[in-house]
């Protein structure tokens, strides 16, 4: 079993998914677990809902599962290809939601009080949650691979299926907006 | 502001961007990823399966044409044989009118 771990451990993506395409499972458990925390985690920044997120993630991954048998290897990367039907995931369940601006299914507060610091994040992710509303899908995105999962702007660019310069300039475009929108409500 | 900016689109994790400072602290925590590894893994479309109900009807089609093809073995010598009443009398009415015999 210990062996077992160790071969499992170091299988890049494309064997992983040659493994996936011929019906083995735990080969494509493993794509699962290198790759749904950041699936999941911008989709949930996109739509303010852990539940519409999970549903996305669902729906991408087995949408990989689909695809894994005609994998093109000289195709854009996996993590890249896995964002952008996440992202076209997600643009279907925002008009599905009927793109209110703040998103509907967000968690209700806890009617318990909460320790200051909870209280405070809280409500810093409430504020953030409601200014990304209001910006477009594609530039919540962008900030969404930036902040939270750190990639550069060759990656996002890749991710979103552009080029470098105009994921330069989303991000550039959405960093302006969100400080903007943040900083209006603040006042 | 525009020179900060700047410097953290190389660096996303520069703490002097109000931004990432914000992003970090709200960063969607991963819970509950092992129900929906399981979740996703239990809905994967798989190859269709075909029902296997059993030896029984097996079983019980065997029997059913077991008993139907001793049947008809009893049965099939007599179809067609002639009854010897019946036979016995033709050879009566044969007689009586001079026809020729059965």
């Amino acid at each position: 079993m210990a062996a077992e771990e160790r071969r499992d451990a170091s299988p890049d993506d494309e064997q992983l998914l040659r493994r996936a395409a011929a019906g083995e499972e735990r080969a494509f458990a493993l794509l699962l677990r290198r790759h749904l925390p950041a699936v999941l985690a911008l989709a949930e920044r996109l739509l303010g809902s852990r539940a519409e997120a999970e549903d996305v993630a669902q729906e991408t991954f087995l949408r990989l599962w689909r695809k894994a048998p005609s994998w093109r290897a000289d195709g854009p990367p996996l993590a890249a290809w896995l964002h952008r039907v996440a992202l076209s995931q997600c643009h279907r369940a925002w008009r599905r939601l009927g793109r209110q601006t703040e998103a509907p299914t967000a968690e209700p507060p806890d009617p318990a009080p909460l320790p200051p610091e909870q209280a405070q994040r809280a409500e810093e992710a409430r504020r953030l949650r409601a200014a990304l509303a209001e910006l477009p899908l594609r530039q919540r995105a962008a900030l969404a691979l930036f902040y939270d999962q750190q990639l550069g702007v060759r990656e996002i660019a890749e991710s979103l299926g552009i080029g470098v310069h105009a994921a330069e300039s989303l991000l550039a475009r959405a960093r302006r907006r969100l400080a903007r929108r943040l900083s209006e409500e603040e006042r | 502001m525009k020179a900060r900016f700047d410097r953290s689109v190389e660096n996303p994790g520069d703490q002097a961007d109000p931004l990432a400072r914000l992003f970090a602290a709200t960063r969607p925590e991963p819970q509950r990823l092992h129900a929906l590894e399981a979740r996703i893994l239990a809905a994967l479309p798989r190859p269709e399966e075909r029902p296997f109900f059993g030896w029984a009807p097996l079983g019980l089609a065997f029997a059913f044409s077991l008993i139907l093809g001793i049947g008809l073995g009893f049965l099939m010598p007599t179809v067609g044989t002639p009854d010897p009443v019946e036979l016995a009398l033709r050879g009566a009415i044969a007689a009586e009118f001079e026809l020729p015999q059965p």
